[in-house]
């Protein structure tokens, strides 16, 4: 039985028995009536919004990229799909590429689901299940995503328990139907991983929310404050514990005992990844050293006193590396055991001394509220002993190793950036450091090179090495995470996003998986900024707008403000924070146009997708938790751009602007089928260059709804950004041009007359809808 | 380099499955293949400006060019570069755009007048290259796809092997020759 069939029966017992209106029960709990009417799908079932993600799906068609011909999930295997041939259960391999994108999806919410589960039961034994979720006066649609998906409104910490109950039991269903012999087709496979992807967001809303109002992050503060970043900014001269993964509550104990032993500034904490957004937003003097390919960098560095990891994107070889640089790991978390023996009742002294000594190289700690404790202790007295530890190869030791390269390329045939790799290291071998820098600078720090060196040449420690110069002076501000939008700000922008006045929201948001190092994010998010789009960012990309610095010496995040408005650069925080960003788009559709929020998912979606100009950048996307975020902004109507490693997704979603017939819409004052251009092009696509971005970027912004004035502001950028990056105008200008007075007044003659070489002629602006449903005229 | 002249995916790790690409052993080889397709498209990719292997990859898609066999399409950071030397491209598309009409059979191609049989891709970054060719290998499969990069790339249908780029470079330069290119 569906959770909505569930839900519809009870409600008609209600109203027999007892008689009472507007009461419904779900799970045996009661859906408490506030302002807005229960819409249509609460707590949708998989095939509750199906017809929707069919509809996107007919016009944004997978193109498959098969990363393997073979299919190796079952004992009847192995079978060859190429060539349209099926393997022993029949499936083909479009539905197999589908099946392997479902998984990667499940897995990516179940590993949100699992991390607000943790933190949930965590925060609920420690503040209570009525610790309320309060997020200030300026905020009241607190739960944008739970209340479109599920149709509660959470008040207190323990509400959020029935929503990821229900992101549970539907994982497990999704997961199901990648069995052998389940789901064979790639439509519905398809519109599964959007089901996993709206999942991934309810969980994402529940974890960030939970601790925002339990632990007291700042609560959709623009000014939220400035801390440091890089290599350059932990201070060497103390002992360092350096925090990795996801979840906060280790972190924060860490915090906590410094703090209450009055220890704070004796002993550095250092973060990687989203444990050190929050646990920046936990407490601002917490330090962030960079995104997850930081790891190997700053472990071989030797500058880490003790190693503290949680869960999520934290290298499997972290206990073998921090062993090299007698860094004991203390592993926190159920989803990262290590192999490591459970210490959790012993006396912290104890371990601390089985640490100290090396006799243990680390242990799995299992009791997030003495984490501190123990991490602290054991950092304060292993300090003395590591101060002679120096990892990295000294510059002789670098010539010396060099010099056995004997120039086989296989690191750079292991290299997933491809990088020239052998020149530098015979340059290396010659004392000339130069390229070894340049290669720093788009090494993504996976050792693969290292790996498959005849050698045993340590190439990512020379290339860090060869680069000292750089990172030692590596030190950035970057703004803490804020978390949610505020409503206000929604009102203030929701007018001119929809209308297109403010030409677009970009959301940077992913891993740093670059293939061309971060700087082109830096680069591109700066060309929205200065032309007064609104920039978000989370996650590990958030961290790399703020490495870099201007003539003046200052970050991004120094030059423009944190507020979400035009020119507006905001950190939400954490990967979990995404929510906050998938939240401002419903926001919009709910305070601004004041659409019905309320379980009435299809509806808000194609309200996105047609008004509000909003895109994804995923410029480094790498795990399958990306992989889950990005369903859920496709369900959402929200496009999203990856890099050129993105593509390795296996399959993008791709529209066809020379088919007319993908592009009709719905005018909902008429019912007429309206031609509205191919807006927005794309629901998921790889760029191969950051050029390319750029002006996918200001294309990806339009939607059909745009009024001319609006128009006229997205096509000037997307015609000025063309001719600056791409050397030309764009060739499906005459797509976006409905009515003469969308042309940008300054570019009138030159558009006018490549118009006219395509035979343009005026259309109507429709009131655009895809669902016959919202047609207003009967 | 222990890999010429065999068909070793030049990023280690990217093994495909069963079918692999042919390697064009010969330049005369790719003449012969040249010759029996009647409508060839030359792709140039993103790193088609950029010294591959040491060759100014720009040079080797003017000779390509010189043969009149091609119509060419380019990355669209790359398409615009290349008309800058003169080098006329008929569109500026992504090269993940192109596969999704390529493998559409009934798409009429950039002029209207019908699909390809043949495609040529030329300086490519190794990923981008291997994820569209697998893409075309199995939802493509009456185009005839080859790599002209340096590098062997198994999900081709015809593919040079991983080469040095002087040896690349006096291959193309021998193809051209062929056709009369001076
Ligand atoms: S699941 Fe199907 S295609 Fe995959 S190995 Fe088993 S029989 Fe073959
Ligand atoms: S560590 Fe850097 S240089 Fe080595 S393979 Fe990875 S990206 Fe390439
Ligand atoms: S794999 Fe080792 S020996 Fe071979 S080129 Fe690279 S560094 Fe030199």
């Amino acid at each position: 039985m569906s959770r909505r069939d569930f839900n519809l029966r009870i409600k008609k017992l209600v109203s027999d028995i007892f008689q009472a209106e507007g009461l419904e029960i779900s799970f045996g709990r009661i859906l408490e009536e506030w302002e807005e009417p229960l819409g249509p799908t609460p707590f949708p079932s998989i095939t509750d919004l199906r017809r929707w993600d069919h509809i996107l799906l007919e016009r944004y068609k997978p193109f498959y990229m098969p990363f393997c011909d073979l299919c190796c999930l079952c004992t009847m295997g192995k079978c060859d799909l190429t060539s349209g041939k099926r393997g022993a259960c029949g499936i083909d391999m479009p539905a197999q590429q589908s099946r392997i994108v479902l998984l990667a999806a499940c897995i990516g919410a179940a590993t949100h689901a699992a991390h607000a589960r943790h933190l949930l039961e965590y925060l609920v034994s420690k503040y209570g299940r009525d610790h309320p979720i309060d997020l200030g006066g300026n905020i009241y649609v607190e739960a944008p995503i739970i209340r479109l998906v599920c149709g509660i409104k959470p008040r207190i910490l323990g509400d959020l328990e029935d929503a990821l109950s229900y992101v549970e039991e539907q994982i497990i269903s999704l997961l199901a139907a990648t069995h052998t012999g389940q789901e064979d087709s790639w439509i519905d496979f398809e519109s599964k991983v959007f089901h996993a992807g709206m999942l991934d967001h309810v969980a994402l809303e529940i974890a960030d929310l939970a601790q925002i109002v339990a632990l007291g992050y700042p609560k959709g503060d623009p000014e939220a404050p400035l801390v440091e970043i890089g290599l350059a900014a932990i201070d060497q001269s103390k002992p360092v514990i350096l925090v990795v993964g996801h979840n906060v509550p280790s972190a924060a104990s860490i915090v906590d005992y410094l703090v209450r032993n009055r220890m704070y500034g004796a002993v550095e904490v250092a973060g990687i990844c989203c444990t050190a957004h929050d646990v920046s937003r936990y407490n601002p003097m917490a330090k962030i050293v960079g995104p997850l390919s930081w790891q190997l960098r700053f472990v071989r560095s030797g500058l880490p006193d003790v190693v503290v990891v949680d869960e999520q994107c934290i290298r499997a070889d972290i206990l073998l590396e921090a062993a090299r640089v007698k860094a004991p790991v203390i592993a926190t978390s159920i989803e990262k055991c290590m192999g490591l023996p459970d210490a959790t009742s012993e006396p912290i002294d104890s371990i601390v001394e089985k640490l100290v000594s090396g006799s243990m190289p680390g242990i799995l700690f299992l009791d997030p509220d003495r984490v501190g404790e123990l991490a602290v202790k054991t950092a304060l007295k292993i300090f003395p002993y590591r101060q002679k530890i120096r990892s990295l190869p000294s510059d002789e030791d670098l010539k010396t190793l060099a010099s056995k390269c004997r120039g086989c390329r296989f690191c750079e045939r292991a290299c997933p950036n491809n990088l020239p790799i052998a020149e530098a290291i015979n340059a290396a071998s010659k004392g000339d450091f130069n390229a070894l820098a340049y290669l720093y600078e788009i090494c993504i720090g996976c050792g693969k090179c290292e790996e498959t060196c005849p050698q045993r040449i340590p190439v990512h420690s020379v290339i860090i090495q060869g680069a000292r110069k750089i990172w030692r002076n590596e030190r950035f501000k970057i703004r803490v995470g804020r978390g949610p939008i505020q409503d206000v700000e929604i009102r203030n922008v929701g007018r001119p996003i929809v209308f297109g006045e403010i030409p677009g929201v970009i959301a940077f948001v992913g891993c740093s998986n670059y293939y061309n190092g971060g700087r082109e994010i830096v680069e591109i998010a700066e060309e929205f900024l200065k032309r007064n789009y609104i920039v978000v960012a989370s996650g590990c990309a958030a961290m790399t707008l703020a490495m870099a610095k201007d003539d003046e010496g200052r970050s991004l995040y120094e030059k423009y403000t944190g507020t979400f408005d035009a020119g507006g650069l905001v950190n939400v925080g954490s990967c979990i924070s995404n929510s906050h960003i998938a939240g401002a788009a419903i926001k919009i559709a709910a305070i601004f146009a004041k659409r019905n929020l309320r379980a009435n998912y299809e509806e808000i979606a194609d309200y996105i997708l047609n008004r509000v100009g909003a895109v994804g950048i995923a410029w480094g996307a790498m795990s399958q938790k990306a992989a889950a975020i990005a369903a859920g902004f496709w369900r959402l109507g929200v496009p999203v751009i990856v890099g050129p490693h993105g593509a390795k997704y296996r399959r993008l979603l791709l529209g066809r602007r020379d088919d007319e017939n993908s592009w009709y819409v719905y005018d909902a004052r008429t019912g007429d089928r309206v031609y509205s251009g191919p807006a927005p092009e794309h629901l998921f696509v790889a760029a191969e260059s950051k050029e390319e971005a750029i002006v996918m970027i200001a294309k990806l912004c339009m939607r059909p709804n745009d009024t001319s004035k609006g128009r006229a502001i997205k096509l000037s950028h997307y015609i000025d950004l063309s001719k600056k990056y791409l050397g030309c105008l764009p060739d499906d200008l005459h797509l976006y041009v409905r009515k003469e007075a969308d042309i940008p007044l300054t570019l009138k003659s030159e558009v006018l007359e490549f118009l006219k070489s395509k035979g343009w002629s005026e259309k109507p602006i429709p009131d655009p809808t895809l669902l016959p449903r919202l047609v207003r005229k009967r | 380099m222990s890999t010429y002249r065999f068909p070793e995916p030049w990023a280690t790790a990217e093994i495909p499955g069963p079918r692999k690409a042919a390697i064009i052993p010969r330049p005369e080889s790719l003449v012969a293949i040249l010759r029996r397709a009647n409508r060839r498209l030359l792709v140039a990719g993103s790193k088609a400006l950029d010294r591959i292997e040491g060759v100014d990859t720009v040079e080797l898609i003017r000779l390509l060019h010189s043969t009149k066999l091609f119509t060419i399409v380019a990355s669209r950071n790359t398409a615009y570069r290349l008309e800058e030397v003169g080098i006329p491209t008929v569109a500026s598309i992504s090269v993940y755009e192109l596969g999704d009409r390529l493998r559409d059979s009934s798409w009429t191609g950039f002029d209207g007048v019908g699909g390809y049989d043949l495609v040529g891709f030329i300086g490519f970054p190794y990923i981008t290259l291997w994820l569209v060719l697998s893409g075309l290998k199995h939802f493509a499969p009456k185009i005839s796809t080859i790599s002209l990069d340096p590098y062997y790339h198994p999900h081709a249908y015809w593919s040079l092997p991983n080469v040095k780029g002087s040896e690349w470079y006096s291959f193309i330069k021998k193809v051209a020759d062929s056709f009369g290119v001076m």
